[in-house]
């Protein structure tokens, strides 16, 4: 409790969220790196392995941004909106499953 | 592996500069998206398998450099830099047709050429036909049609290696295939888990 407030309020201080007036070009950049991720969450829902999704992830960069700014957001007004999956939960769940994906990966366990 | 650990490395950076560019007229010059970006990408969840000798490091880092081509080449031609932005969309399809050799997945990132081939041909339909129009339409097909021959590339060397008269001739099931393709061969006979009709494993 404590961690996620100390969490929220460095975010806050440091000013992180793009600002209202986004601008044309930044939301047209934005749309574009959607939509061959868009794809690849259609592709990888109707027929790829599930083991492969984390792999593949790493070459799209939108979910990223996606990431920062709903915690950037969240941190600025005090307020969390609805989601699906809670952005914070979801950093938490990265730096935990590095540190153990290197002993899965050492003992040829799934992922690898 | 020094490889991967490097592009891994590059990637990083480059996932940095593409936020920058994405984010630059936003009015915060002190905003940290980008850095933070990079910071996440640092801990994605692909760990292990950017720093093992795998393609997920090269094909992360060459599709990311695609993404920041392409935007550059966005950007250039909002400033009406037309040569320049040409060069930099159409080196951003060579780049995403490397890394589409490298997995195949880099495919679909030819749906960004494809989209902006729509906007000017719209624009083209609606409007006045103009010569910087069809240079830019141009660029968009001959760049979506760099990422297809990423894809096209392998599978026809395999053809003419394995199907056509020579040394294997002959010895591929899959050249009598109505779309001889290796790599569907691949995922079938090798990949192919019948006990999990629905998931097969694309590498």
């Amino acid at each position: 409790m404590s961690s996620a407030a100390v969490w929220r309020g460095d975010l806050a201080v440091l000013h992180v969220s793009p600002s209202p007036e986004k601008s044309e070009f930044g939301m047209g950049c934005l749309r574009r790196l959607a939509m061959p991720q868009a794809l690849l969450v259609i592709m990888a829902l109707l027929s790829y392995h599930v083991q492969i999704i984390t792999r593949l992830s790493s070459a799209y960069p939108l979910w990223y941004i996606w990431l920062i700014s709903s915690i950037a957001a969240a941190g600025r007004q005090g307020e969390s909106g609805f989601y699906f999956t809670n952005p914070k939960t979801v950093v938490r769940w990265m730096i935990i499953y590095a540190m153990m994906q290197g002993a899965l990966y050492a003992s040829f366990l799934p992922p690898a | 592996m020094a490889l991967s650990n490097f592009c891994h490395l590059l990637s990083v950076l480059v996932i940095y500069s593409l936020s920058k560019t994405i984010f630059a007229q936003a009015s915060e010059s002190r905003s940290l998206i980008p850095i933070a970006t990079a910071a996440l990408h640092i801990i994605n969840p692909a760990g292990a398998f950017l720093l093992a000798p795998y393609t997920e490091a090269l094909f992360s880092f060459l599709h990311i450099s695609g993404f920041q081509l392409y935007f550059w080449g966005l950007r250039d031609r909002l400033k009406h830099k037309s040569l320049r932005s040409d060069v930099q969309i159409l080196a951003a399809g060579a780049v995403f047709g490397i890394s589409t050799t490298v997995r195949s997945n880099g495919l679909l990132s030819g749906a960004l050429f494809l989209y902006d081939a729509i906007h000017v041909m719209l624009s083209l339909l609606s409007n006045t036909l103009s010569v910087e129009k069809c240079k830019q339409l141009a660029c968009f097909g001959i760049g979506g049609c760099l990422v297809g021959l990423g894809t096209i590339i392998p599978q026809w060397n395999a053809y003419t290696r394995y199907c056509t008269p020579g040394p294997n001739y002959g010895t591929r099931p899959w050249c009598n295939d109505s779309v001889p393709s290796i790599y569907a061969w691949v995922q079938r006979h090798y990949w192919y888990d019948a006990t999990h009709p629905p998931f097969i494993l694309l590498c």
